[in-house]
């Protein structure tokens, strides 16, 4: 996977498949609400398996705003 | 570069690829902070010694391939931590993706490498001490060293 982190502050809705936290911001996510990260940390955060794939309703809102993957 | 005490080091770990193995590259990825980290141990390459004992004359040593080694981190197991979790998605991993590790030394220094997890034990101890993992991480590239961002 071609990764690259342009400090882009821009957001997918995605959710918090459980509650975790990030040593390195100190951010905490609680299970079932959005992650607004960058797209790279969220990658990771999606690797770890610590994020449920955006829902059809979702992916949908995403691309009405064109702010889909 | 003064000396310093280990104190304010973070390992972090990266489930991108670096667009070109060098410093610029891996430092581009985004990386994740492994928390509660004890300890990192000794990493870095190392060069093994190839001997050949002519009938007449000393031992000659020659070097052989570089070998990067690995580091076993101690840390305090916490299911909660993001790049704890990132870390042990890389030990059940059963491919050989290669997960990039950046190293920062408390005066922002950075080490950054390629490796793979072999395991991620954990130990559970006396009732007085914490209960630990001790992932082992093989180095598979060049440790690429770069200054404070």
């Amino acid at each position: 996977m071609a990764a690259k982190n342009t400090g882009s502050t821009d957001t997918k809705s995605n959710i918090a498949a459980r509650f975790f936290k990030d040593a390195g911001t100190g951010k905490q996510y609680e299970a079932g609400k959005p992650v607004d990260v960058d797209d790279a940390t969220l990658a990771n955060y999606a690797a770890a398996g610590l994020i449920d794939a955006p829902s059809a309703a979702q992916q949908l809102a995403d691309e009405a705003n064109g702010t889909a993957a | 570069m003064s000396s310093m005490t280990a104190a304010g080091s973070k390992l972090a770990i990266s489930a991108g690829s670096p667009a070109t193995v060098d410093v610029a590259g891996a430092s581009a990825l985004a990386y994740t902070t492994i928390g509660q980290v004890e300890q990192l141990g000794a990493f870095g390459a190392t060069t093994e010694v190839v001997n050949f004992q002519p009938l007449d004359g000393p031992l000659q040593k020659y070097k052989g391939p570089s070998n990067s080694g690995a580091i076993q981190p101690q840390l305090a197991h916490d299911d909660d931590d993001a790049g704890q979790t990132l870390l042990r998605t890389a030990a059940d991993d059963k491919t050989s993706k290669l997960y990039w590790f950046r190293v920062t030394l408390p005066n922002g220094a950075r080490r950054f490498f390629g490796g793979r997890v072999f395991g991620y034990p954990e130990n559970v101890g006396a009732a007085n001490s914490m209960v630990t993992a001790n992932p082992s991480i093989e180095i598979s590239t060049d440790v690429l060293k770069a200054a404070a961002a």
